[in-house]
């Protein structure tokens, strides 16, 4: 046998020798032919769809729907200029003073290799979108086998031209629609505006788990999460921003920590708020779950007198139960401090406080 | 490193659950590329390439050749340029991709592409791609792809015989070529251009299309050469070429004007190239001239049996009356 393999070998090597060109070919030109050369301009018309939880709307529904054009800006410091066509009274007056709005601090980079370790992207045939040719392309979960995103990636630009993203049982959330996409509009008497508002971050630091610890020592890292979640960041908001102005948190004027996690791609955002007039530290019975129906982008959050908050945002793909039981595994005191085996899944309502919404 | 367009998708794709900043409106329409992988910077290259043959169970190397590879993208737009293949100093030749293309709907066709991992090679990023067959669910090779270039840098592919790896030891892309010698070009000794199977059968009025094509293949293109003989003036020979959109295979047909005249069976003799030769397989037709045998039919692939291509091209000729 080995005899065999041994002439058999060299001419396997001889002509993959030769033919590596072509096969770097394929690869570099007809395999992957992906480009993520955005244009310098364009012109898009494109439809954004939400579902909701309402019972009465199945499906999605229409959010928003823009013609913008786009110019790439002078250096990459520079926001991206933006027209919306939908006539000048739809872009606010520039003034002297430009409000200021403040967006969250940057999340980190994901880890790159934790995404591959939970999904795996598929390109898997082609497909028109705004009257171009696009690679059908999807996310899939390692752990379903079913995507949890699909798009249509433009073959010249790189651009998702259709964007649907699933929850957990595979119904769509969200769709993004480009209905055109002019890689090459006419700019001709497009003045693009300044942006009608000036853009800082809240002031941030990021911190350890044992700084947290140190700063709230009524709550701990979650001793439970759902899949494959990996602490990704710790930041503690100002309170002040440089120019001496005060944020209130949700009305109130508190310490905001957001602890971050992520399986990759997601993003699991842990809000808690520890208001600045509380001396008495908060135990696990002073907290409770929200009672009454949910809305759509409701926070999922436990409170407490204070108050105290632990929140976090719904997520497409984690049940708000398992939201609820992160949050109650924060508390310290639990049911989930007893050894509790793998198999055992005890609802939130069980392991604390108050929990009517479930 | 910092990952941008990895980034980039992961912003695209969490645009959804990170709460929207105040200006998500506009965010929302930012055109950012998608994949992790681009191609638009590279116009040249220079790497050093080991081929292994590795046991089935990967632990013995058994066969290790190296070579340099010199690439200079095209000037023109869809150029793709040409690979220059060097071993031990020697020029082993000028390669280009492969003409006719298929398109790239037959290879998703039969293909997929899955995107599965990363890797650290050469100290560079790249992502690992497997190109998997569609019907079968089977992975057929997988390349691990520089996610700045696009260029392969480690290729494995998985036979009963053993494990085949192409790696780079070592890379440089965006080289200044204008030093470096890549010898001349190569003198065109044929004159080559597309035809259509219409022009194809105003010539050979006989020919028919392979019968037998394996599932998933479909013609590509047929290109007629030209090629000047000394004794014999010009001799013109058609070539068809089939793929799945990976694999391709090729049957060609020399256009001696007694064989267009009488393709009479009975004249030819067919041959199968060594069965133990994994790459390519051939099969060839000669025919008995009028004033000597020739070479007549030829075909060669790399996934098909040499008796499959015989066939194949056996059904191409008329049948005797």
């Amino acid at each position: 046998m080995l005899g065999r393999t041994g002439r058999v070998v060299p001419l396997i090597v001889v002509v993959l020798l030769v033919v590596s060109a072509a096969s770097m070919a394929q690869v570099d030109i007809g395999l992957l032919p992906f480009r993520a050369q955005l244009p310098d301009a364009f012109y898009a018309h494109v439809v954004v769809e939400v579902a909701t939880d309402d019972p009465e709307k199945a499906g999605l529904t229409l959010e928003s729907e823009q013609r913008v054009y786009y110019k790439k800006p002078d250096s990459p410091d520079v926001f991206p200029y933006y027209y919306p066509d939908v006539g000048p009274q739809a872009w606010p007056a520039e003034t002297s003073e430009l409000p200021t709005v403040y967006e969250t601090p940057p999340i980190p980079e994901l880890p790159i290799d934790l995404f591959y370790a939970n999904y795996e992207i598929r390109v898997h045939g082609l497909d028109e979108a705004a009257g171009r040719s696009c690679f059908l392309v999807s996310i899939m979960s390692r752990a379903s086998g079913h995507p949890v995103a699909d798009y249509c990636v433009d073959r010249e630009t790189g651009l998702a031209l259709r964007s649907v993203t699933y929850d957990l049982h595979g119904n769509a959330t969200y769709r993004r629609t480009y209905l055109e996409f002019d890689p090459d509009p006419d700019l001709e008497g497009i003045d693009f505006p300044r942006l009608p508002f000036r853009v800082m971050q809240y002031p941030s630091t990021d911190l350890t788990a044992d700084e947290l610890t140190a700063r709230l020592p009524w709550i701990r890292l979650p001793t439970w999460l759902p899949g494959n979640f990996q602490l990704l960041a710790i930041q503690h908001w100002h309170r002040q921003a440089p120019d001496g102005r005060i944020f209130r948190w949700w009305g109130q004027e508190s310490e905001r920590y957001e602890i971050l996690y992520t399986d990759g791609l997601d993003v699991l955002t842990i809000t808690v708020l520890a208001p600045l007039d509380q001396t008495k530290l908060p135990e696990r019975t002073d907290f409770s779950a929200p009672a009454g129906p949910l809305d759509d982008n409701a926070l999922r959050s436990l409170s407490a007198t204070g108050p105290y908050v632990l929140a976090t945002r719904k997520m497409d793909r984690i049940p708000d139960g398992d939201l609820y039981r992160i949050l109650w595994s924060m508390l310290p005191g639990g049911p989930e401090d007893d050894d509790i085996g793998p198999d055992v899944n005890p609802e939130p309502m069980y392991q604390g406080g108050h929990y009517d919404a479930l | 490193m910092r990952c941008r367009s990895w980034r980039i998708l992961l912003v695209v794709a969490l645009a959804v659950v990170v709460a929207p900043a105040v200006h998500a409106q506009f965010r929302d329409v930012i055109p950012e590329g998608f994949l992790p992988l681009s191609t638009i910077d590279l116009k040249s290259y220079y790497a050093r390439v080991v081929t292994e043959t590795l046991s089935p169970d990967g632990r013995e190397v058994l066969m290790s050749t190296e070579g340099e590879v010199y690439y200079k993208r095209g000037e023109a737009a869809d150029d793709p340029g040409q690979w220059h293949l060097f071993a031990d100093g020697e020029r082993l030749g000028t390669y280009s991709a492969p003409v006719p293309a298929p398109p790239v709907e037959l290879f998703f066709r039969n293909y997929e592409l899955r995107i599965t991992g990363i890797d650290r090679i050469l100290d560079r990023t790249c992502h690992v791609v497997e190109v998997v067959v569609r019907a079968e669910e089977r992975p057929l090779f997988s390349v691990c792809v520089d996610q700045e270039t696009g260029v392969t840098l480690r290729y494995e592919q998985h036979f009963p015989e053993g494990i085949v790896r192409e790696r780079l030891t070592h890379f440089e892309p965006n080289i200044d070529l204008s030093q470096v010698d890549l010898g001349d070009p190569e003198p065109q000794a044929a004159h080559t251009r597309d035809i259509t199977l219409a022009e194809l059968q105003t010539i050979v009025p006989w020919i028919r299309l392979p019968a037998g094509t394996p599932e998933g293949y479909e013609l590509i293109g047929i290109q007629l050469m030209s090629l000047k003989v000394e004794e014999a003036g010009d001799i013109n020979t058609a070539y068809l070429y089939y793929s799945d959109g990976l694999e391709r295979f090729n049957l060609s047909i020399v256009l001696w004007p007694d064989l267009v005249q009488n393709p009479s069976r009975a004249l030819f003799e067919e041959t199968l190239g060594p069965a133990d030769v994994v790459i390519p397989k051939a099969a060839t037709l000669a025919y008995k001239g009028e004033d000597r045998t020739k070479l007549s039919l030829m075909g060669f692939a790399t996934n098909l049996s040499s008796t499959d291509l015989a066939e194949m091209l056996w059904s191409m000729l008329p049948e005797d009356e």
